[in-house]
């Protein structure tokens, strides 16, 4: 399409005709000035208007995008696992109390809402919430809980039927976009309370129904308090300019960016209907920090004051967190409770005043305590380190489009009782140990992860001595050599050769010469040699050169090959001193090693996340149950009993829990840089590491750094004793000699034995010796 | 496939017989086909019973059980899985969940998960060797070769039978 240009008459022609007319140099010189100021006003009008437009464009387009992207977007909700209730299960009623105020379950006797409870004689009344499993919709309900000695004795509906089984709604643990990680709890306008939204604009923005982003009543109001006071005491800001100036937090004050943030108010009003404003204010606005973590909207603000859901809070708790708004840090409930409740009750006697509720509940709110939790760090479940796995496995395992889709349900496999109790022992007992050896205060960190033994599921992860902090997550991130936690890898390859646990290895010195010429002398812990004994002895004691000795035997390789079968990954130390576990691994990597001997012989990948739901309740994808055989149950069997010895009679015998029916065993890598701790009872699998981030020396031992971490762990997690059923190849033996033996005569330890006659017999003790040791004993070997 | 069938029906009546009483509930409903009176002569020797077995949890993880089965009639062999996982979860160590998980997968079509599952069931039955521990193993080889029929090894599967079939007479 051809565009034609018309011709415009030009400024030169009429200047010609005017230059005729007045031909003074005078008022040619006047007209050139002139002429040329009136382009130049010309231009940079056009020009500003450009820029103005420009800038405009640049404004709408960066706040309407903020906007919706911030609005649309419903976040990941993400949910611990639920505790199942049955009769018979062992859960005392104080127990079970701790369990609802964890979820901010509170005492009241009518149970008239869910999310209660009530003690009545010795029973316990609870309203349950209602909660969508990933199996379906579960209805609130009103259950009786009977209790005896051992536990739970029945359960019992408002109806009066008998229960076999019912859960309490999981802890909801965390709320992110999966794309970039940030966490909300954000809530539709239907989710949002009358009066939370009443509230707000009675106390911070009157006319925000009828203004169009911005007050000049309000902002001269202002302008009036802040010349009296002779200092900026109230801001002249709306909702919308509130919510603009969240959006792009910054302490700035200056007039350029007063007017942009009203002019983005201006627009987002142009743009946006009210509600979507208010909607966005209320899930966008910033309520305090909690070390690094920011609580931005209320439905976070409720869970992190109140432990409890939005649609729980009561006239007062409402009114509490509007107090926040002002000033976050100076009207924080924790630390100045005096002050938030004052404003607390202004603003309660503003919602009365404008008529938002009526004198009865002004006069029972007015008389209610703050009510915030007790300590900031309880408020919610929040578990940053167990959230970086979920996260971890969501982008493995999940396609990102997946991931993008809006309002997703993630359930994950996290029980909160034993990530509480974890974190609690490591804080507790690093303190102790530091104070015990005169260690300076925090220089010790520690990690650890615990599953459960037959499935794999992480119950819990703690990534460093302080909780609830993001941080650097020690038990996925830290690297470190494993040391003797490795060892059970070459016994496992000696039982799979056809070995017995009572074979003899020899603890002798070597040198080991690589093909680069470098010379390799490994010695014991206390720097002795042993000679010959046996294999199990040798592992319970921890013995370096034995290991080394039969690693040799078997070949490097035959070793190693195990550990691929065991991890479904290559070591990355192809040298002998692989065997003494100059091997870096994660302490999740580890947890996934040690699986396949907790779980009598299978290997699973340690799992968080148990199935993904998109917001119609459709799973996007069920992980279930994944493992693979690695072991033969009788030598995984075998390979228990040689780790409860272990625990018995070596490394581990410090452990009050060590005769209890637990398996487990101990490292310490060089110079006492890493303490390890890995052991399993009959239903969990845990893994303890303790050193320092800068890779120091600690002084401490596998034993008296990890396992004493896994000893308060225990004493608060409890200990459900390994029962392994007695086999017909069982047999008593000498602890310290491997001679066959019994109680009676000395001390023995209990072990499979493929081939009796290859035992000697301890003298003395009337054990009947075969035919073939009648011979051995009277012709020698 | 006949036999298999047989195998499930036998171990919900066998598991329908040695439970306790199951209650109604809201949540995990008691199944609805009731179990015969009285077990077959054949299956008092493979009565389904655990060592060590906590009685206080039977009950729960029955309701789940049978809740599954259920869903497994139907063909909704997902939340059969859903509910046997989180049995399991109660009871890790019951092999008579591990067994009915595989058959799940197996339904499914998942042999990779019926053929660990089946062998998980038998590591865990494989425990003993009195009568009744080799009862449950041979519940558990048993559904260990329905796998192996399912992926086409059935000489492999016919002599797990042979083995392990219940001894009649």
């Amino acid at each position: 399409m051809a565009v034609k240009h018309k011709r415009k008459p030009t400024r030169p022609r009429r200047g010609k005709r005017r230059s005729g007319q007045q031909g003074s140099w005078f008022s040619r010189l006047r007209r050139a000035v002139l002429r040329l100021l009136w382009h130049t006003v010309l231009w940079s009008g056009l020009l500003a208007t450009l820029l103005l437009l420009g800038y405009g464009y640049y404004l709408d387009r960066t706040i309407s995008k903020t906007f919706e992207g911030r609005l649309w977007s419903v976040p990941a909700q993400v949910f611990a696992q639920p505790l199942e209730l049955f009769s018979g299960l062992a859960l005392s009623r104080s127990h079970l109390i701790t369990e609802l105020e964890r979820l901010g379950y509170r005492q009241q006797n009518n149970l008239d809402f869910p999310g209660t409870y009530s003690v009545v004689g010795s029973d316990l009344g609870v309203h349950l919430r209602g909660f969508r499993f990933i199996e379906g919709f579960r209805p609130a309900q009103k259950l009786r809980l009977a209790f005896n000695q051992s536990g739970i004795r029945k359960i019992l509906t408002s109806e009066g039927e008998e229960l076999i089984l019912t859960r309490l709604d999981p802890a909801k643990i965390g709320s992110f976009f999966p794309s970039h990680g940030e966490d909300r709890v954000i809530l539709t306008p239907q989710e949002v309370p009358p009066l939370l939204a009443a509230g707000l604009k009675a106390i911070e923005d009157r006319n925000f129904d009828e203004h169009r982003g911005f007050s000049v009543t309000g902002i001269l109001r202002a302008l009036v308090v802040n010349l009296r006071a002779g200092a900026a005491r109230q801001g002249g800001s709306t909702l919308t300019q509130q919510l603009v100036k969240s959006y792009f937090l910054t302490n700035e004050r200056t007039i350029e960016r007063k007017l942009r943030e009203l002019a983005m108010a201006v627009i987002l009003e142009l743009r946006f209907s009210k509600e979507e404003l208010l909607t966005a204010y209320i899930n966008e606005i910033f309520l305090g920090q909690n070390g690094a973590r920011a609580i931005h909207g209320f439905g976070l603000g409720a869970q992190f004051y109140f432990n409890k859901p939005i649609n729980e809070l009561d006239v007062a708790e409402i009114a509490t967190l509007i107090s926040i708004i002002r000033g976050p840090s100076y009207y924080n409930p924790f630390r100045h409770p005096q002050r938030a409740l004052s404003r607390r009750d202004r603003i309660l006697d503003t919602f009365y005043s404008d008529g938002l509720i009526d004198a009865n509940s002004h006069a029972r709110a007015i008389e209610k305590p703050l009510g915030v939790v007790s300590a900031p760090g309880r408020g919610g479940a929040y578990y940053p380190a167990f959230m970086d796995l979920v996260r971890s496995e969501l982008s493995e395992r999940y396609s990102s489009a997946d991931l993008r889709s809006q309002g997703l349900r993630i359930f994950t496999t996290l029980s909160p009782r034993l990530q509480e109790n974890t974190q609690q022992a490591i804080s507790e007992t690093l303190a102790d140990i530091e104070r015990d050896r005169g260690l300076a205060s925090n220089s010790l960190q520690a990690a650890s992860v615990i599953s459960d033994s037959q499935t794999g599921e992480v119950l819990a992860l703690v990534g460093g001595r302080k909780g609830r902090v993001d941080g650097f997550n020690r038990a996925l991130n830290a690297q470190r050599s494993v040391g003797s936690v490795i060892k059970p890898v070459t016994i496992l390859a000696a039982l799979n050769q056809g070995m017995s646990l009572t074979d003899v290895v020899n603890d002798q010195a070597i040198t080991l010469t690589a093909k680069s010429g470098e010379v390799w002398s490994p010695k014991n812990f206390d720097g002795k040699t042993y000679g010959e004994l046996p294999m199990y002895l040798a592992l319970s004691r921890s013995l370096n050169l034995a290991m080394v000795d039969l690693g040799e035997k078997l070949g490097l390789r035959t070793v190693q090959a195990q550990f691929t079968a065991l991890t479904q990954r290559r070591p990355n130390n192809p040298y002998p001193s692989f065997l003494l576990g100059a091997e870096a691994m994660s302490p999740l990597q580890t947890l996934e090693l040690y699986g396949n001997f907790a779980s009598g012989g299978f290997h699973t990948r340690p799992k968080a996340v148990i199935a993904v739901l998109n917001e119609q309740g459709n799973a996007l994808s069920h992980h279930t149950f994944e493992m693979q055989q690695s072991i033969a149950p009788a030598t995984a069997d075998a390979l228990t009993r040689a780790l409860q010895v272990v625990m018995q009679r070596g490394t581990g015998r410090s452990s009050p829990f060590a005769r209890i029916g637990v398996a487990g065993k101990t490292g310490t890598t060089n110079d006492n840089r890493d303490s390890w701790f890995a052991g399993f009872d009959n239903s969990k699998l845990s893994v303890v590491w303790v050193g320092r981030d800068d890779n120091q020396s600690t002084g401490l031992t596998g034993s008296s750094g990890a396992l004493r971490v896994w000893n308060s762990m225990t004493r608060r997690n409890g200990v459900d004793p390994i029962v392994l059923i007695p086999t017909d190849d069982l047999v008593e033996i000498e602890y310290t000699t491997g001679k066959r033996a019994t109680s009676a005569c000395a001390d023995v330890v209990q072990l499979p034995v493929q081939d009796l006659r290859s035992l000697d017999i301890k003298s003395g003790c009337s054990i009947k010796p075969s035919l073939g040791q009648r011979l051995k004993s009277l012709f020698g070997n | 496939m006949k036999q298999r069938h047989f195998f499930i029906v036998l171990l919900a009546a066998l598991l329908g017989a040695c439970a306790t009483t199951p209650t109604p509930s809201p949540e995990v409903k008691p199944p609805q086909v009731a179990p015969p009176p009285a077990a077959p002569p054949v299956a008092q020797s493979e009565a389904v019973q655990q060592p060590a077995r906590p009685k206080t949890k039977t009950s729960a993880t029955f309701a789940l059980l049978s809740a599954a089965d259920e869903a497994l009639a139907t063909g909704e062999s997902r939340q059969a899985i859903l509910l046997l996982e989180r049995a399991v979860r109660i009871e890790p160590r019951n092999f008579a969940l591990w067994i009915r998980l595989s058959q799940a997968h197996l339904a499914s079509g998942n042999l990779a998960s019926a053929t660990q599952h089946a062998r998980k069931a038998i590591a865990l039955a494989d425990v003993s060797t009195d009568e009744l521990a080799r009862a449950n193993q041979a519940k558990a080889w048993l559904q260990y070769a329905n796998v192996l029929d399912a992926s086409g090894d059935t000489r492999e599967a016919a002599s797990i039978r042979n083995r392990y079939r219940p001894q009649r007479g």
